[in-house]
């Protein structure tokens, strides 16, 4: 009944439920990651979960890399959903969003991947250069924008041109996305940037920490609003969840006699 | 939106004073009571009104005519390096159409230059509600596509199928077209209608489509909407453009396969009944298949067969309260308790929800809510499939 009256209060149901939770450890290498994931009310199958990520391996990196149709090209450790629903609900996809975090590995060899700042520069200019590049959304938009006005009687003049491009960029393509920072969390500095338009509540968070001169992890929440009117209700929730969760995050050398163990281990596998 | 010449005498700046009967040469239709003393337009603005469909055309009219009433109005942007050079942002039941009218002012008369599309109206908007009824051009990403039962990373995967920031079209260039239900977001509608065209036309490989975008309001202003649909004799807003689009495709020979899901269903109902009474000619050269129908499909059927459009077979999931109870398609008391018992999974993620995601059989169902951790829901649906002989459909 406190519960109900709760939900009632704060306007919805559901979104990481932090009463319980389960923690998860992968082996990145040397190092062990640690990570709290809260209970969620989406039920789902349990399904097989690598725990042994050898990331500077380009070999294993190409094997596992997903399918991608942008410029992240990413290697999945885990993926977990919270759903945010109304407390009553009678229609049909009524529900007023979704959190997902997810897990996952990158590989680069275009800068020292241990140099924060530098990370920092080139998640952002990825970004930029792959909707700018050939297989670009901006590309096409442009594309489309110069044909049209090249068939109009009186085409748009060099500045005008810009201006509507960059208009329809804004509109439906890939705008220009803020600069990445620092940010802490538990004594862990990650660089974090954010994948957001002006006319879209949806949104994409990144955090970024370096594992090595060539990979490092990405911890992605996706910020999916299904219900604009509502989101006021939930996003607070969303976005205290999303720190909590990564305030949650250790990443720490694996002791010497555990590592032999491992190291046992994965021979015994191979053999 | 390309100009076009009409003969070699004029060009696209040559100014065109009309009348009721010489609009018609043009392909442009304008009542009777246009004031075509007070207008002149280019061949430029002709040519692009003449590439709207009738309702865009009627809409933007009803614009110019404010423009002659009042041609300083607030509406009106002055160009910003020149000023005798101005805009209409167009007014609409929703606040504002999505065309801008490109005008002058001389000698008392209003010179329509051109009719352009208002970027800052179309496409995806912060606030759902401030979306446009639009056609949309959608491209597909991946191949990817929902022909088994998916887990939840399969259903992302489907859902990145699909371009999520389509372009404004003012018609059809696709030969497939789709019609998306109520509570359908621009994102949402473009991911979820190419998944119902790929399961309504298995086979044909497509690589694009075209949405007819029926936003999304609040829930109980979307239900008034359904409402009005539904009723007899009254045509929503939504029903008499997608009538104008069938006009305009039917008068160019377009071929092309529709899918109504939902509340798309209602609306083209209420459209196939517009387009009757106000142009009539059959619609031979489309067809329309119907998923989790939110319409009635005896009177969907009557309708179709009386405007010649071919209506494939329907896919509604049997526990499905849209289909069952909503459009009165089986009020029976099975049916009854079945939706019921179901009724808190429409509010479900895509997979779980049985009127979401395009209806691929009972079995497949049942498979997919046991992937995604619904057992009980799962082992009813195992249930009632039990029930059904072997050879029923959907099965």
């Amino acid at each position: 009944m406190k519960e109900r009256i709760k939900d009632f209060l704060r306007g919805f149901v559901g979104g990481p439920d932090f009463s319980g939770s389960i923690k998860h450890r992968f082996i990145l290498e040397n190092k062990e990651l640690k990570i709290n994931i809260p209970n969620s009310n989406i039920a789902v199958l349990p399904s097989k979960v690598d725990i042994s990520f050898p990331h500077t391996s380009t070999t294993w990196f190409k094997q596992h890399v997903e399918e991608s149709y942008d410029q992240h090209l990413y290697v999945h450790i885990l993926t977990k959903n919270w759903m945010y629903v109304p407390v009553v609900s009678i229609l049909p996809s009524s529900e007023y969003g979704m959190l997902t975090c997810q897990l996952r590995i990158k590989q680069t060899d275009k800068i020292n991947v241990l140099d924060k700042q530098e990370l920092a520069f080139f998640v952002t200019q990825e970004y930029d250069d792959y909707h700018n590049g050939p297989k670009g959304k901006n590309t096409k938009i442009r594309k489309e924008i110069a044909e049209q006005s090249s068939k109009m009687a009186v085409p748009f003049e060099t500045d005008e041109l810009e201006e509507e491009i960059a208009g329809w960029i804004e509109n439906r393509g890939k705008p220009p996305i803020p600069e990445a920072i620092i940010k802490p969390f538990n004594q862990i500095d990650w660089v974090f940037y954010q994948e957001v338009r002006s006319n879209k509540l949806s949104r994409l968070d990144y955090y970024c920490l370096p594992l090595s001169a060539t990979s490092f992890l990405e911890v992605k929440f996706n910020h999916d609003v299904d219900r604009s009117e509502k989101h006021k209700k939930w996003k607070k929730h969303a976005l205290a969840s999303q720190e909590r969760i990564m305030a949650s995050i250790t990443l720490a050398d694996i002791p010497v006699e555990q590592d032999n163990l491992l190291a046992e281990h994965n021979v015994k596998a191979s053999s | 939106m390309s100009w076009t010449k009409l003969n070699k005498q004029i060009d696209a700046h040559s100014l065109m004073a009309l009348d009721a009967h010489s609009t018609m040469d043009y392909g442009v239709k304008l009542s009777k009571n246009f004031p075509f003393h007070k207008v002149k337009f280019t061949c430029q603005a002709l040519a692009m009104l003449s590439q709207l469909n009738d309702y865009d055309q009627h809409m933007v009219e009803k614009d110019i005519e404010q423009i002659c009433a009042h041609p300083n109005s607030k509406h009106s942007l002055k160009h910003s390096r020149n000023p005798l050079k101005r805009l209409w942002r167009t007014k609409y039941p929703f606040r504002n159409y999505h065309y801008l009218i490109r005008y002058d002012l001389q000698d008392n008369q209003v010179l329509v230059t051109d009719v352009l599309f208002d970027k800052q109206l179309s496409g995806p908007k912060d606030n759902f509600s401030a979306e446009r009824t639009m056609l949309y051009h959608v491209d597909r990403q991946t191949s990817a596509t929902y022909n088994k039962a998916e887990d939840s990373k399969g259903i992302d995967k489907i859902k990145d199928a699909w371009d999520r920031d389509p372009s404004p079209t003012p018609k059809i260039n696709t030969t497939h077209a789709a019609v998306n239900g109520m509570l359908n977001e621009l994102d949402k509608a473009a991911w979820l209608m190419g998944t119902h065209l790929d399961t309504a036309y298995q086979g044909d490989g497509i690589k694009a489509y075209t949405l007819f975008h029926n936003p999304r309001d609040n829930a109980i202003l979307d239900i008034a909407e359904c409402a009005f649909d539904k009723g007899q004799g009254r045509t929503s807003h939504n029903a008499q453009h997608l009538a104008a689009v069938l006009a305009q495709n039917n008068q160019q020979g377009k071929q092309v396969k529709w899918v109504a899901h939902s509340q798309g269903a209602l609306i083209f109902c209420a459209a196939l009944q517009h387009y009757r009474i106000k142009y009539g000619k059959p619609l031979t050269t489309q067809q329309l298949t119907i998923h989790g129908s939110g319409a009635n499909i005896e009177k969907l059927k009557n309708i179709a067969h009386s405007t010649g459009i071919k209506l494939n077979p329907a896919r509604n999931n049997p526990f499905d309260l849209v289909p069952n109870i909503a459009g009165s398609n089986d009020l029976s008391s099975s049916s009854l308790a079945r939706s019921l018992k179901f009724s808190t999974l429409l509010l479900a993620d895509p997979g779980i929800s049985p009127h979401t995601l395009p209806f691929l059989g009972l079995v497949t169902y049942g498979a997919q809510l046991q992937a995604l951790g619904e057992f009980k829901a799962a082992a009813r649906v195992r249930k009632f499939i039990h029930t059904l002989p072997k050879s029923d459909p959907r099965r």
